[in-house]
């Protein structure tokens, strides 16, 4: 075989081995032993909850539910429900009585846009998240309308080994491209066992 | 070597893990890419200076005893090259997938952890990599000088495994006596020693090491002993790389 074509069949067999080892990975079910909780809450008119907060790694994921009676804004924020409530103390102090008004959260989003990781303006809100990074992780559950929300709470923390899908995805891409990289050794291996003596002198009986 | 790529990939993704006892004291993100890429380390870097050790001490070491060498040295080849050709397949082919596959098996798993401290990681595999790169720079010139594989291969295990132990007894007498002078001379050879001291520092403040605190490493210092280590590494290979030039006799 041509040395070129030996060292991409090489290359191939690697990325092969490579793109296997991620579908192992990929398969590993996430551990189902983490924290969680669901309870059923109120949110007043014009005010902002926060469910859950905590640091996260991107060895965790969390499973957050939000039922609620009337649409309202949920939002994952990357910042520490402290910092949240810290910001808006030293910036607005004395204006409102309540320092989780959604005038205030609306204001901080417009100054920390960037540690949105996911918001949507819903009556059921279930949302997958894995961070990226170690990172704070805040919920909140927002009621811009003029009555309250009856809302139904649940968050859910798991382990894994890595996040799934990445890793599914470049084992979907790497083990086709290695097997085709692969082919000129495949035919190798296929014509030297070809030519192999099926009878004579050399062959045992 | 697919069997070792593939065991890197898992490796990857199994041993790595974030020290969460370190989230609460205001770790640095720097600090968090350190303890990130060192979790991981352990059992791929064993995997490594195992099929570094064998493929010198061994791959060497067998040709030198069935004389192959000697059939290379009537080539018109000078003999520094087949030195180079012997440890590129030796060394080069081994660090290249360990480095390659563990630094993109932590980026798929924390991108944002990863890529904006890619320096970082870089510099944790540099410090991690020093001591078994001495260790198989010592196994290189034992093989020269016995001319066979099989004792050098032994001391090269027992030589990595006293440095380890050495390492733990060091830190140990440093912990207790608040005597450090051990620790650097130590981190010449470990610089992951060094590393370590700085990023936990960096995490948990100077107290970390309750009465060591006297040593508290900067940055300048960390890159300082792992080019200073690096230094040493380099001679020994010279060394082997005179002493098969210019004395090995066949």
């Amino acid at each position: 075989m041509n040395r070129w074509l030996a060292l991409i069949s090489r290359i191939g067999t690697i990325i092969t081995s490579i793109g296997l080892a991620f579908l192992l990975i990929s398969l590993i079910p996430s551990s189902s032993s983490g924290n969680s909780a669901q309870y059923n809450d109120q949110v007043q008119a014009n005010m902002f909850h926060s469910p859950f907060a905590s640091i996260m790694t991107p060895q965790q994921v969390a499973t957050f539910t939000v039922t609620s009676d009337r649409t309202v804004d949920v939002y994952v924020l990357e910042v520490s429900n402290s910092f949240l409530t810290n910001w808006i103390v030293s910036h607005y102090t004395g204006k409102y009585f309540y320092t989780n008004n959604v005038t205030y959260l609306k204001s901080f989003l417009g100054n920390f846009s960037q540690s949105i990781a996911y918001s949507q303006s819903t009556t059921a809100f279930d949302y997958r998240y894995t961070p990226t990074k170690v990172t704070n992780a805040t919920l909140i559950v927002s009621n811009p309308s003029s009555s309250e929300a009856l809302i139904q709470i649940g968050w859910k923390i798991t382990q894994q080994v890595a996040p799934a899908s990445r890793v599914a995805t470049l084992a979907d891409w790497s083990i086709p491209i290695g097997l085709v990289l692969a082919i000129p050794w495949f035919i190798d291996l296929y014509q030297r066992r070809a030519r192999k003596p099926t009878s004579g002198a050399n062959v045992p009986v | 070597m697919e069997v070792f790529c593939f065991l890197y990939a898992i490796g990857a993704f199994i041993f790595a893990g974030f020290s969460s006892s370190l989230f609460g004291f205001g770790t640095s993100e720097d600090s968090v890419a350190y303890f990130l890429t060192s979790s991981l380390l352990g059992f791929p870097l064993f995997i490594f200076v195992i099929l570094n050790l064998k493929n010198v001490a061994f791959g060497l070491g067998n040709d030198l005893e069935k004389g192959i060498v000697q059939t290379f040295f009537s080539y018109p080849i000078k003999r520094r090259w087949i030195l180079s050709a012997k440890l590129l397949s030796a060394v080069g082919v081994g660090l290249i997938p360990f480095v390659g596959i563990l630094t993109s098996g932590l980026y798929v798993l924390a991108p944002d952890v990863v890529g904006p401290h890619l320096g970082i990681v870089l510099l944790t595999f540099a410090t991690s990599l020093s001591e078994p790169l001495l260790v198989t720079g010592i196994v290189l010139l034992v093989t020269l000088l016995l001319k066979r594989g099989a004792l050098a291969l032994v001391l090269g295990i027992v030589t990595y495994f006293a440095l380890a132990i050495l390492q733990q007894i060091v830190s140990v007498i440093a912990a207790f006596t608040n005597n450090v002078a051990g620790l650097q001379v130590l981190s010449l050879i470990s610089p992951n020693l060094i590393a370590s001291r700085y990023f936990s520092t960096q995490s948990a403040g100077p107290f970390f090491f309750g009465q060591t605190s006297s040593w508290t490493p900067t940055f300048g210092d960390v890159l300082a002993y792992t080019a200073g280590s690096y230094a040493i590494v380099i001679i020994i290979f010279l060394l082997g790389y005179l002493y098969f030039s210019r004395r090995l006799n066949l």
